[in-house]
């Protein structure tokens, strides 16, 4: 079975985000960057799907600047048998952009299974995976946080507001992957090592034209500190007022 | 003299059993050899052999921390010392008419009556150790199930009894069938010889001759049974003691990532040939595992329990290891298991007390070595911890921008706007991101403030000091953040290092030389201790009732014991209270060796069993010196109904709270 896994490259969950004057972008200067958690759930699915006996190959595809590379890396260490680098000049902030890249990549060899995270932390829109599974003409399962690939068939659960929804849907398909599915290894050093003496294939992107262009980015407002109201009954009226005037829950 | 068919029964046995004991001899020594390369071993051999022979021959080794059954074995074992001039008189007199290897003068004659006084002492020594193993069942001694034999101790202690015995019996009935003692002025042989004066004359002789032969069995029966057993530590003892770590304790080797692609030990060919030794000179004893807070708090590590595994693999895979064809199996899972592995706090109480200063701490940090960089696998919880070394260099993975957060409104000059001062403080992660940390990183800053001291911080350029990392076996990231912190440091000009965290202390004082850095560092307490004195702070005493804890890292890894209590002296006008474990006795918080980032599911918690130590004393505060053993007795007490535990401060708070002017 050959496993096709998407990844990005964003900035440190941690890392203090500073725009930068053209109010576009952020400063990428100082910032740490790593693999997307959630396609880091994807590399680990895919991995565990190899090590459970089916021969299978796992290949990484990253999308994104130069500096993905290191990314590809961390996927080499993790254990992934393949990795290119679909290299864009800049960072791309369109979904559409980048599935179409994806897609065209991928169109070119054969695959029965494609893993992405659930989206990337860093723009958050979730789309990228629907949107290459439709470019493919294939089915598209999202958030998933248990799956199990079995007989040309995937057998997959996701979380719903109300209870776990179980999905069924034949190979080749697109998988989206949510926290919980499974914890993702740390590399070992030898792995880490390995890793670092890799050639890294790379090859340009060919993106779609982007459909969405951004004006403006901002921080969110700086969060404000809480609020002595008084003590005790008395407090109750003015509580209730804030509540509903000022908090507008109520 | 024998007679010719005795002395040619005697030659063949001797012959024997002396080839036996020399093969498997040969073969340990053989077997250690397949260890790695440890230099630094050899350096000042003189210093070492005197060092050996004092440690050895006055029995300090045994008697340290067991006085009472130090005092029977060294009993046993000066007794044996002596009494090997008798033994070697029997088995050459065999053969040779009135051999005596002291001649036969004064000093032989002072000798024997030595002997006769030893022979029963000896086996009052024996007694006394069969009743405390047999009767008394210490448990160190019988569990985790020894994996010796249990007859192995029985016959050493049969024999050794034994061979007393038949001597004093055969010198006597010998003496009255001669008419004369071997020696003149015996004071127990005559009584032995009382015992057969009621026998026949004629009888005399057989007796003799039987109790001749008993006791030269008993002799050839221990050399059989050394090699086997727990009792090699009478050669390989000594041997260990000459070989002791010279370095600072729990020196640990440098991976070397360049040229090799093996890390840390999988195999027992990749640890060092001392740690192999360390397990041929384990003696069962379990004075490791009575200090071991692992093991005290119910986990499945015991110091012990892992030599004594170690030894048997080593022996069980000899044929492997001795012909070199094929690698000998993987140490974990068989020999040590995760659970044992990872429950190890680090702290030190093991080596501390193991009378043949065996090295347990080195050894199973090669071993986590290569479970976390070989195989990737270890507790999960030090996943998030790595990835926050490695990320923000801290094992907390809070942003690495942050670091300096904690000093705000307050006057803590950066290294990176001051460029030199005397002091070059590293804060360390614990007192830079922890909350408790940082409470007494702000109490710190205030006392230098108040006290005038030229000191900076490193701010944002400062990274973890690599301790988490390198005793939870992530040497690669430890050295990573070595060598970046070492660039950073190299960059100042100032005189000493300051820390308050232990941890930080002994990476820099001891560890970062291998990295290419030697910097002079300063604990905290001891530049408390030093403005108190000079008087450059001044401060009011509240009388409380205050118990120090010493953190292990401080004092048994860098002997500072002082600093901290004088300061305390000074809190509150007088010494502070000391829990029944203190000084290099003291009892690990539980943070140790990473510990402090991995959940502790079996057992009971270390820190509670600490803090309970505390409280059972009547403390009303504990005073650290280190943030982590902060944060775990703090945990401890907080975990205490109604905020009734005492109230858990660092050294620097209790010492700010008290300043003029600026109570906190």
């Amino acid at each position: 079975m050959r496993i096709i896994v998407c990844i990005k490259q964003v900035a440190d969950t941690e890392a203090s985000i500073q725009i930068s004057a053209d109010g576009k972008s952020i400063v990428e200067t100082g910032v740490k960057f790593i693999m997307n958690p959630y396609d880091e759930f994807a590399v680990e699915e895919a991995l565990r799907i190899k090590e459970t006996g089916n021969e299978s190959l796992v290949k990484v595809i990253g999308v994104g600047p130069e500096r993905t590379i290191e990314a590809l890396r961390s996927a080499c260490a993790m254990g992934a048998d393949e990795v290119l680098l679909l290299k864009t000049e800049a960072p791309v902030y369109d979904a559409l952009a980048l599935a179409g890249a994806l897609a065209d990549a991928i169109k070119k060899e054969p695959f029965d299974l494609i893993l992405l995270g659930k989206e990337t932390i860093d723009d958050g829109n979730g789309e990228i995976g629907p949107m290459l599974a439709e470019m493919l003409q294939i089915p598209c399962m999202t958030v998933i946080t248990r799956l199990k690939v079995q007989g040309g068939l995937a057998v997959a659960e996701r979380e719903g507001e109300k209870g776990i929804e179980g999905l069924t849907a034949p190979l080749p398909l697109v998988i989206t992957c949510q926290k919980g599915l499974n914890e993702p290894r740390y590399p070992s050093i030898r792995g880490v090592m390995a890793a670092k003496k890799r050639e890294i294939p790379v090859q340009p992107a060919v993106l779609t034209p982007a459909a969405i262009e951004v004006h403006g980015l901002a921080l969110p407002a700086q969060r404000q500190a809480g609020r002595v109201i008084g003590e005790g009954a008395a407090a109750v009226p003015e509580l209730i007022r804030l509540l509903k005037e000022e908090a507008k829950v109520l | 003299m024998r007679t010719a068919l005795e002395r040619l029964i005697l030659l063949g046995l001797l012959l024997a059993c002396i080839g036996y004991f020399c093969r498997e001899i040969l073969i340990r020594i053989r077997l250690v050899r397949c260890g790695t390369q440890d230099d630094a071993r050899w350096d000042r051999p003189w210093e070492r052999l005197i060092h050996m022979t004092v440690k050895v021959a006055s029995q300090t080794c045994a008697m340290r921390n067991r006085p009472v059954v130090g005092l029977l074995h060294a009993l046993v074992f000066w007794g044996f010392v002596l009494f090997s001039v008798a033994t070697l008189n029997q088995v050459i007199g065999a053969f040779v008419r009135d051999f005596s290897l002291l001649g036969h003068n004064r000093l032989n004659t002072l000798w024997f009556i030595a002997v006769d006084w030893i022979a029963l002492l000896t086996m009052i020594g024996v007694a006394g150790l069969a009743i405390r193993r047999y009767l008394m069942r210490p448990e160190g001694l019988i569990r985790p199930q020894p994996l010796s034999p249990p007859w192995h101790s029985a016959a050493v202690l049969a024999l050794i009894f034994g061979l007393m015995a038949t001597y004093l019996l055969g010198q006597g009935v010998e003496g009255l069938a001669a008419g004369k003692f071997f020696v003149p002025g015996l004071p127990f042989t005559p009584v032995a010889a009382g015992l057969f004066s009621g026998l026949e004359p004629a009888a005399w002789a057989g007796w003799s001759r039987l109790l001749w032969w008993l006791h030269i069995l008993m002799v050839l029966g221990f050399l059989l049974l050394i090699p086997q057993s727990k009792h090699l530590h009478l050669l390989a003892g000594p041997v260990n003691l000459f070989f002791r770590s010279r370095r600072p304790l729990g020196f640990l080797h440098k991976s070397d990532f360049d040229k090799s692609e093996e890390f840390g030990a999988t195999r027992l060919t990749q640890l060092p040939w001392k740690a192999l030794l360390d397990f041929m000179s384990c003696v069962d004893c379990g004075r490791c595992q009575d200090v071991c807070p692992a093991y005290q708090s119910g986990k499945p590590l015991s110091p012990k329990a892992v030599m004594m595994h170690l030894r048997k693999q080593l022996l069980e895979e000899k044929t492997t290891l001795l012909r070199g064809e094929s690698p000998c199996q993987p140490i974990m899972a068989q020999w040590v298991t995760p659970e044992e592995l990872w429950a190890c706090t680090t702290c030190g109480a093991c080596m501390q007390v193991c009378p043949v200063m065996n090295e347990h701490i080195p050894t199973l940090v090669e071993l986590r070595r290569a479970q976390v960089m070989m195989a990737s696998a270890f507790p999960v919880e030090l996943n998030p911890a790595f990835r926050g070394l490695e990320t923000n260099a801290n094992p907390w993975n809070i942003g690495a921008h942050e670091r300096a957060r904690w000093s705000e409104g307050l006057a803590v000059p950066l290294m990176a706007e001051r460029g030199e001062a005397e002091y070059l403080w590293f804060v360390g992660c614990a007192g830079a991101f922890d909350d408790r940390g940082k409470q007494s990183s702000r109490a710190l800053a205030k006392i230098l403030i108040a006290a005038g001291v030229d000191f900076a911080i490193l701010g944002t350029e400062e990274k973890c000091c690599g301790d988490p990392a390198r005793r939870s076996g992530n040497e690669y990231v430890a050295q990573m953040l070595a060598e970046e912190n070492v660039a950073v440091l190299s960059r100042y000009r100032f005189k000493r290092v300051l820390t308050a965290c232990p941890h930080g202390y002994h990476m820099i004082k001891n560890e970062y030389e291998a990295f290419g850095g030697r910097f002079e560092v300063v604990h905290h307490s001891e530049l408390i201790a030093e403005l108190l004195r000079s008087g450059r702070i001044k401060i009011g005493d509240v009388s409380k009732r205050i118990v120090y804890h010493d953190s292990c890292y401080l004092g048994r890894y860098n002997g500072i014991y002082q600093a901290p209590r004088q300061v305390l002296k000074a809190v509150q006008g007088g010494p502070c209270m000391e829990m029944p474990r203190h000084g290099n006795q003291s009892f690990c918080c539980g943070a140790g060796g990473g510990r402090m980032f991995m959940e502790e599911g079996v057992g009971e918690r270390i820190n509670r069993l600490r803090l309970a130590e505390a409280e059972a004393i009547g403390a009303e505060q504990v005073a650290t010196a280190c943030p982590f053993c902060l944060s775990m007795l703090a945990d401890a007490s907080q975990e205490r109904e109604g905020g009734t535990g005492p109230q858990v401060l660092d050294i620097a708070q209790l010492v700010a709270q008290r300043m003029d002017g600026s109570m906190s």
